[in-house]
């Protein structure tokens, strides 16, 4: 027998149908007005898609109570489809069954309706869900421009616009890269594809071209994103302009290389002029002239050391300073360290030493190095008493680092003074007493530094009691970074 | 003495009056002959005009910067390929500076307020006791 003459088949149909079906009867008013209506028929799907049982023969007020109070037009609608016959559609939010439904309603006999209706309610929050998102995203101050795994752009925000000159609608369906021209090298854009390739996230600065032509520097992060099976699906790049804040970069370092420059004129100028009187050469000089002459010398290598201090602190808070590791020899700066200091403070100290045996060449900058183990052994020269001056130098290597520690027998550092010794400017009452032309920099530009090198810094200490410094380095050394200028060596 | 320098012909480019005075009493003493030059355009003139023996370079300079006088010599001539130059200056080098001294090879880049005169000295020696390639 043909399926389409077996009401069996048609059953089938009606309760394995995947959308919810409702056969109804409308109840009208005096005036005509509809206000209820009868459940005739439901299928199988009706009850899993609204959560209401046994409907069948209860009228819809029952079923759902408050539903003419929420949904007003509800019944209206019914109403008409089942009088004019005209079939209606329509999404809403149905109160008293929480949730969002689409309905689609037609009618064939007067008074009698059939609607068809679906649960939307997942499709309609994950849409609200996106809206909200979308919102965002289109407001927020960074580009941002979605891909597809070949570069070809499927959304571009509203900063787009404002950064690039592109509208939204310029830039969707284009190459990323064709619109930008790329000014970057070549080598440039093969690590930027190899890497997302790779569905690793790439970020780093880059040039690109406004749409007027004008070249500008950006902060930018690209990242893939994979599908379940763990393939790229999109890739999201944030792009932030930061052409100012270069420039403010560029102006700054500027003015500080120029400044540092001006600084160091006079006092070179001293230094050798002092220099050619000291010799002899312009003449014989008596005691006391060379004892002047060496005060005038000292105090000037005092100035150019605070010169080149402030200058490596500016570079450092800039973090524009760059490293340049090679293989340095520890001790050898230890010991030059220790023989200028002694010439420096005309002392001769009692210097012990430990370094570890496995301790072989450091890999590090030689002048960030010079300027830490200045600043350690300086403090202990400055503080101790100058007649019985012992300093103690160890190194140690363990657990992936090297520990290196300088111990002097001087003034120590009081409790109460521990916590801001690091600080900028900050001196203690009795270094001040012992020493009153120290700066208060050096352990700030100690501490900056061994920061910035992946290192740490730290101290034993107690009034009269001398002080302990210790640095940690990670034993493999310092790695190389790129800056846009040195630091001074002090001494 | 040491009569490393004795003769050698030694121009010094500074703009700093004061510092040229004291540069050209120190090396006069050691027995050079001292060329000086206030400016890098006259500096790089008579560079090309003398061929001195060894160059002492200052970077800021008035009317040409050091680093373009070094450019220039490097590439004006055979002997500018490889007369010794010392930059001297009080610019800390910057990545951009560091850039241009890999390409050009000066000898030495000092920074004048960390050397003595007699250091200097003993720079501008040790050039002169190298093998000549």
């Amino acid at each position: 027998m043909n399926p389409k003459d077996s009401p069996n088949f048609y059953r089938s149909l009606f309760d394995n149908m995947l959308d919810g079906l409702a056969y109804g009867k409308m109840i009208f008013d005096e005036q005509g007005r509809p206000i209820d209506y009868t459940y005739l028929l439901v299928n199988k799907n009706f009850q899993r898609l609204t959560g209401l049982n046994d409907v069948e023969g209860k009228k819809v007020t029952e079923v759902m109570p408050g539903i003419a109070a929420s949904n007003p037009d509800w019944l209206e609608i019914h109403g008409r489809v089942a009088t004019t016959g005209k079939p209606e559609h329509f999404e809403t939010y149905v109160a008293p069954l929480a949730g969002w439904f689409y309905l689609s309603i037609y009618s064939t006999q007067k008074g009698f309706f059939v609607t068809m209706f679906q649960n939307i309610t997942e499709r309609v929050e994950s849409q609200k869900e996106l809206e909200k998102f979308k919102l965002a995203l289109d407001n927020i101050s960074d580009n941002v421009i979605i891909t597809d795994p070949e570069g070809i752009v499927v959304y571009a925000n509203k900063a787009v616009e404002h950064v690039t000159g592109y509208k939204p609608e310029e830039a969707v369906g284009k190459k990323s890269g064709a619109l930008w021209k790329k000014p970057m090298p070549r080598e440039y854009y093969q690590n930027l594809w190899g890497t997302i390739k790779q569905k690793k996230v790439f970020s780093s600065e880059i040039e690109n071209r406004r749409k007027n032509g004008e070249l500008y520097t950006a902060v930018i992060s690209i990242s893939p994103i994979l599908n379940t099976n763990g393939e790229v699906e999109f890739f999201v790049s944030i792009e932030r302009d930061i052409t100012q804040e270069k420039e403010v970069e560029r102006a700054k370092n500027e003015f500080l290389s120029l400044a540092s420059h001006q600084l160091r004129t006079p006092p070179s100028i001293i230094s050798w002029y002092t220099e050619m009187l000291q010799s002899g050469e312009l003449g014989p000089i008596n005691k006391k002239q060379t004892d002047y002459l060496a005060e005038i010398y000292q105090a000037n290598k005092r100035m150019i050391a605070i010169i080149n201090s402030l200058l490596n602190i500016s570079r450092i808070e800039m973090g524009t300073f760059s490293i340049s590791a090679k293989e340095i020899d520890l001790k050898a700066i230890v010991d030059e360290t220790v023989r200028e200091l002694s010439s420096q403070f005309k002392r001769t100290i009692t210097l012990k030493t430990d370094y570890d045996p496995a301790m072989g060449l450091f890999k590090a900058d030689p002048n960030i190095m010079q300027i830490l183990i200045d600043n350690l052994f300086s403090n202990a020269f400055k503080y101790s008493p100058p007649g019985n001056t012992q300093i103690e130098v160890t190194t140690k290597i363990k657990d992936g680092s090297l520990l290196l520690s300088v111990k002097d027998n001087g003034i120590g550092i009081p409790a109460k003074d521990q916590i801001r010794v690091f600080e900028k400017l900050f001196r203690a009452d009795n270094a001040v007493s012992a020493n009153p032309d120290g700066t208060g920099l050096g352990l700030y530009m100690a501490k900056k530094i061994t920061d910035g090198v992946g290192g740490k810094i730290w101290f034993e200490s107690g009034e009269s009691k001398g002080a302990t410094f210790y640095v940690s380095l990670p034993a493999s050394g310092m790695k190389e970074k790129t800056g846009t200028t040195t630091l001074a060596r002090i001494s | 003495m040491d009569q490393l320098l004795l003769n050698k012909k030694i121009l010094i480019a500074e703009d700093e009056p004061a510092m040229l005075n004291a540069l050209t009493d120190r090396f006069k003493r050691e027995g050079c002959v001292v060329i000086g030059a206030e400016n890098g355009e006259i500096a790089l003139d008579l560079a090309t005009k003398e061929n001195p023996d060894v160059i002492l370079l200052d970077i800021l300079m008035p009317k040409m910067s050091g680093m373009e006088v070094l450019s220039a010599i490097r590439t004006g001539s055979n002997w500018g390929k490889t007369v010794p130059i010392i930059i001297l200056t009080n610019l800390s080098p910057s990545e951009k500076i560091m850039d241009e001294v890999v390409k050009d090879e000066p000898s030495y880049y000092l920074i004048k307020s960390d050397w003595k005169l007699y250091e200097i000295v003993e720079k501008v020696q040790s050039c002169f006791r190298k093998p000549v390639l």
